[in-house]
């Protein structure tokens, strides 16, 4: 504390005079002091507003900027985010051979245009040589159209909209976590085995009305599409992002009720629903699917002691799948530094720092953003969630990180606790079969919009509206 | 004969119309309530609502409106279609912060041929128009204008996405440059269509909105495929927007239609089963009262035997009736046996007196005249026939004794007498008969008894029944007597191995004139009982056929009272 300790030479000097005063000076200093170390021993307090992390400026081979949210009803996510980057960090700072990578975390307000010019800041006033993180696909989209324009790197840790890869992918732009269309694949043929053994014909999705399920359900329609699904659809319901109350949703779904419910809601939004669903008789008409966020650890403790029958989760990260010694290190590490189990976010945030910095290591320099991305394009890392025989790799065409996808259903479980339930009864798709055929690579570009191109600036490409 | 209404449906039907009334009250009382209840729910609350939804609707687009004209009227706005680099940083802020509201998509900018020319995303923004344009017109869908504002929409999403619609206004016009367009907020549908919430009423009020196009949405924003049955049509949001909606009583009110139904239900159940009940009653009363009818009617046409079938202990009236009537035929039975007893007694006394006199003196004067004839006889073969004659008419005069004794009863002179006397001495008199019989007797008990009695009449009576029980068995056979103390009673049982006796015959084998023997006069049983009675005593008989008979007599015992009142 450099600030503190000149401002205390500084009034100690003006008040020597008086022993009183100099005693209740001192007497402050070592409340102070004490106060310091007692915080430090306390449990983590979640971060709010900005955090640097690792080297100092000075010190820094690149700088990377994340934009997490920390308030509101997705601040775990930034919360274990941070988290992840910490447990990364360490791994960094332990090989004498990894750059030395300066992390700036700040809260995007999962808002579009505070994060954008969140990222523009960063970009003039703290240098960023890479951006980093975002959980609002929204969010992400917006950032990555400015990494676009500015020409400089994004790595998505959370987000998940396939657009983003996809329609709207360019060479700035990279994806270390699991995407919709990668969860939507799995929960296709999932749902296609499903439909083997109990015949279910009707279907609906309900999604939050912005960009995350707009692209979710397009995904889940082609995946099934694709795998020869066919299924009547009774409705697709679209509850604005952080609804507060879905009785008008699940009122209308138990109407018209559909043998198959998709839920693409996450974090806090899916447990509220999750909660007032369970006072009804939904889970009794309908199994409920989320197989893209649904089985995160802190949705799973949010369901208690027993989870509603017929749920069917997945998530981009687990913390009892792969049992493997990488996973099971990541998840001991993370509760040791943090004393919780981490949910998805938190994977997703370790993996991009780690990609960052062997991508720098690979490229010799990270203002060589050209050879970032080259080294970026196929880049192999081995990540907590790669099952054994398997390596994540950031598919050159896409820039999306391929990985595999299980899927389970809640069982009683206590030894990740507060959790009383995990997912268990494991179907598991390996990682190349959840890859997007090129026909629908081609299917997804292939629109009039040039993914290259802003669509702010898109008058030239206008079309007429009325 | 059959009664022409019985009791018991009187009882069925009583109950079955309280019954019936009861829940016809009481179904007429509900129904009011139920009425009062949907007319409180439906009907007077019904307005305040419906024009409480309709402001919030009208609220949320005055609001909008509001919004958009903060943008319209912005001075820099124009600079989005003239020269967008040249928009200051300020404004480009303040419209992305505009965007991103919960309720917009984002908001959008027209040129002068009304092209969409900027597009700016908000936190809900995805797809048409943001992303891709190729699927994104305004073309077809219904306007309406609200002062200045224009209401475009809703959107046929037709299940790809969520519907939305457009308010949008003219820019202000700045002068120089001249810049004709203008801009719009592109809303999400369902922030519109979820005002309709209605919270507490949600099963019984139905909202949905109508829009100029003549769709019909629901709270969530999904177009209506087919219209609800019973749309009422409600008040107006915009021009050619309006709230139609559903009143559903029905759905709050069903489980009091349930409990209705319920309680109708019930009261079948139980009409019926009163019906079945009181039919099971009635059956089985009648039977029971059917078998009271046919005993009385049996006592009635003499049957005196006839019994009811009663249990141990009375269950009901109907068995203390029984009871009742089983006694009163005891007692009849009982009653006329004694009178026809003594009316047969007296004609017997007056029969057996007048054939005493008329039969007895010419018999001694035949028996003498024999007896004469018999010692004058020389011939064998003729005194052998007299002497025949001599035996006849004796047993003849033992008949007429018989009849004398029976039909004008003379009690002894009671006394105490010890009972082993009693026994010896007819052991003694019968024991020719028992040796000849080849028929052994025994005696057993305490031979201190002594009963208050005739003696001779006591022997007379033993005698008779040893020489019965040694007739009744077969050679080897054993009679054995056994004399009890029965509190102030002595019980004398004469026990035989014989042939016993079948039902029939043990009822008539005191009767007078009964008798299974050809020699026999079918007076002995019916004197010892009389006697006995005359003694004060009872007389018993207990046989089972092929296996022996009992005969138990039970005479007064020799104490000091009857002592001492001698």
């Amino acid at each position: 504390m450099p600030g503190f300790s000149n401002r205390h030479r500084h009034r100690t000097a003006s008040l020597r005079r008086t022993f009183g005063r100099w005693w209740r000076q001192a007497a402050a200093t070592a409340f102070c002091v004490f106060s310091v170390s007692l915080v430090s021993a306390l449990p983590e307090k979640p971060p709010v507003g900005r955090v640097e992390l690792g080297a100092a400026a000075e010190d820094a081979d690149a700088t990377v900027a994340c934009m997490y949210p920390m308030t509101g009803r997705s601040a775990s996510y930034g919360r274990d985010s941070i988290a992840g980057i910490r447990l990364a960090l360490e791994e960094l700072a332990s090989d004498p051979l990894a750059p030395r990578l300066r992390v700036i975390v700040d809260d995007s307000r999962s808002k579009a245009s505070f994060a954008v010019r969140m990222a523009e800041d960063f970009l003039h006033q703290d240098d960023a040589n890479v951006l980093c993180g975002m959980v609002s696909s929204g969010v992400g989209m917006a950032v990555s159209r400015l990494a676009r324009e500015k020409q400089v790197i994004l790595v998505g840790t959370d987000h998940a909209s396939s657009r983003a890869a996809l329609e709207e992918g360019h060479d700035y732009y990279f994806r270390v976590s699991s995407d919709t269309w990668t969860s939507h694949a799995a929960g296709a043929r999932y749902l296609k085995d499903l439909q083997a053994s109990n015949g279910w014909r009707k279907l609906a999705f309900l999604g939050p009305d912005y960009e995350y399920g707009r692209v979710a359900w397009r995904d889940l329609q082609q995946a099934l599409d694709q795998n020869g699904v066919s299924y009547q659809q009774t409705g697709t319901y679209w509850p604005r992002l952080y609804e507060p109350d879905y009785s008008l949703y699940i009122q209308s779904l138990l109407e018209s009720p559909p043998d198959i419910l998709v839920v693409a809601l996450w974090g806090g939004d899916f447990t509220a629903f999750l909660e007032q669903a369970r006072t009804t008789h939904l889970f009794e008409r309908m199994r409920v699917a989320n197989f893209d966020t649904g089985g995160d650890y802190e949705t799973l403790v949010a369901l208690g002691d027993k989870s509603p029958a017929g749920l069917i989760l997945s998530a981009r990260h687990h913390v009892n799948w792969p049992d493997t010694e990488l996973n099971r290190q990541f998840v001991e590490r993370f509760h040791r530094l943090s004393g919780r189990y981490p949910s998805y976010s938190a994977q997703g945030a370790y993996a991009g720092i780690l990609a960052i910095a062997e991508a720098i290591t690979l490229a010799g320099s990270v203002t060589d953003t050209r050879a970032m991305i080259s080294a970026l394009e196929g880049l192999r890392i081995r990540l907590p969630k790669d099952p054994d025989g398997f390596v994540s790799y950031i598919d050159p065409e896409t820039h999306q990180i391929v990985q595999a996808q299980a899927i389970g259903i809640p069982r009683a479980d206590d030894r990740f606790p507060p959790a009383r339930v995990l997912l268990g009864d494991w179907r598991v798709y390996d990682a190349e079969s959840l890859k997007p055929s090129s026909a629908l690579i081609q299917e997804r570009r292939g629109k009039p919009t040039n993914p290259t191109q802003h669509p702010n600036r898109a008058q030239q490409q206008s079309r007429s509206t009325q | 004969m059959k009664p022409r209404f019985s009791l018991v449906g009187r009882y069925s039907l009583l109950s079955l119309t309280l019954i019936v009334g009861s829940v016809a009250i009481l179904s007429s009382l509900y129904a009011t309530v139920a009425d009062s209840v949907t007319e409180r729910l439906a009907g007077e609350r019904l307005e305040a609502q419906m024009a409480g939804t309709a402001n919030r609707l009208t609220n949320f687009i005055e609001n909008r409106i509001y919004q958009l004209e903060t943008l319209s009227t912005h001075p820099s706005m124009p600079l989005y279609l003239l020269y967008r680099d040249g928009v200051p940083e300020g404004v480009r802020e303040l419209v992305r912060v505009e965007a991103d509201s919960p309720d917009l998509y984002g908001i959008l900018f027209f040129n002068d041929r009304n092209e969409l020319t900027e597009v700016i995303p908000g936190q809900a923004a995805s797809g048409s128009p943001y992303w891709d344009r190729s699927d994104w017109t305004l073309a077809g869908l219904p306007s309406v204008f609200l002062r200045n504002s224009e209401v475009i929409g809703p959107s046929h999403s037709s299940g790809a996405g969520p519907n939305w619609l457009l308010i949008r206004q003219p820019l202000r016009d700045t002068g120089e440059p001249q810049v004709t367009g203008s801009i719009g907020l592109h809303v999400r549908l369902a922030s519109l269509t979820e005002l309709m919430r209605t919270e507490n009423l949600a099963s019984v009020l139905r909202p949905y909105l109508r829009t100029p196009a003549g769709e019909l949405l629901d709270a969530t924003g999904n177009t209506l495929t087919m219209p609800p049955q019973d749309l009422r049509t409600g008040p107006e949001v915009l021009p050619g927007w309006r709230i139609d909606y559903v009143v559903s009583a029905g759905d709050i009110l069903s489980p009091l239609r349930s409990a209705q139904l319920g309680l109708y239900t019930l009261a079948g159940v139980m009409a019926l089963g009163t019906v079945v009940l009181f039919w099971a009653l009635a059956r089985s009363l009648r039977r029971r009262v059917r078998r009271l009818v046919e005993g009385a009617e049996a006592l009635a046409s003499g049957d005196l035997h006839f019994r009811l079938q009663a249990p141990r202990n009375d269950k009901d009236e109907i068995d203390v009736l029984a009871h009742a009537f089983n006694a009163m035929a005891d007692r009849l039975q009982d009653m006329i046996g004694r009178t026809v007893q003594a009316e047969k007694m007296a004609v017997l006394g007056e029969f057996a007196t007048g054939v005493a006199h008329e039969v007895r003196n010419p018999l001694a004067t035949i028996k003498l005249t024999v007896q004469a004839l018999e010692k004058g006889e020389a011939n064998d073969q003729r005194r052998d026939l007299l002497v025949s004659v001599e035996d006849e008419i004796d047993r003849l005069n033992r008949v007429v004794g018989d009849l004398l004794d029976y039909g004008r009863p003379v009690a002894g002179e009671p006394q105490r007498v010890e009972i082993r006397r009693v026994f010896r001495h007819a052991t003694v008199l019968t024991s020719g008969l028992a040796d000849q019989r080849q028929v052994r007797i025994s005696a057993s008990g305490d031979s201190r008894l002594a009963i208050y009695a005739s003696p001779d009449q006591v022997i007379q009576c033993l005698v008779n029944l040893l020489a019965n029980a040694i007739e009744a068995c077969d050679t080897g056979g054993v009679v054995h007597l056994r004399a009890f103390r029965n509190g102030d009673r002595i019980n004398v049982d004469i026990t035989d191995n014989g042939s016993g006796m079948d039902p029939q015959t043990l009822r008539q084998v005191t009767e007078p004139f009964f008798t299974t023997r050809q020699e026999g006069t079918g007076l002995g049983l019916s004197i010892t009982r009389q006697l006995i009675e005359l003694n004060g005593g009872e007389l018993h008989i207990h046989s089972v056929h092929g296996e022996g008979t009992t005969v138990s007599v039970r005479l007064p015992a020799a104490n000091d009272d009857n002592l001492f009142t001698q």
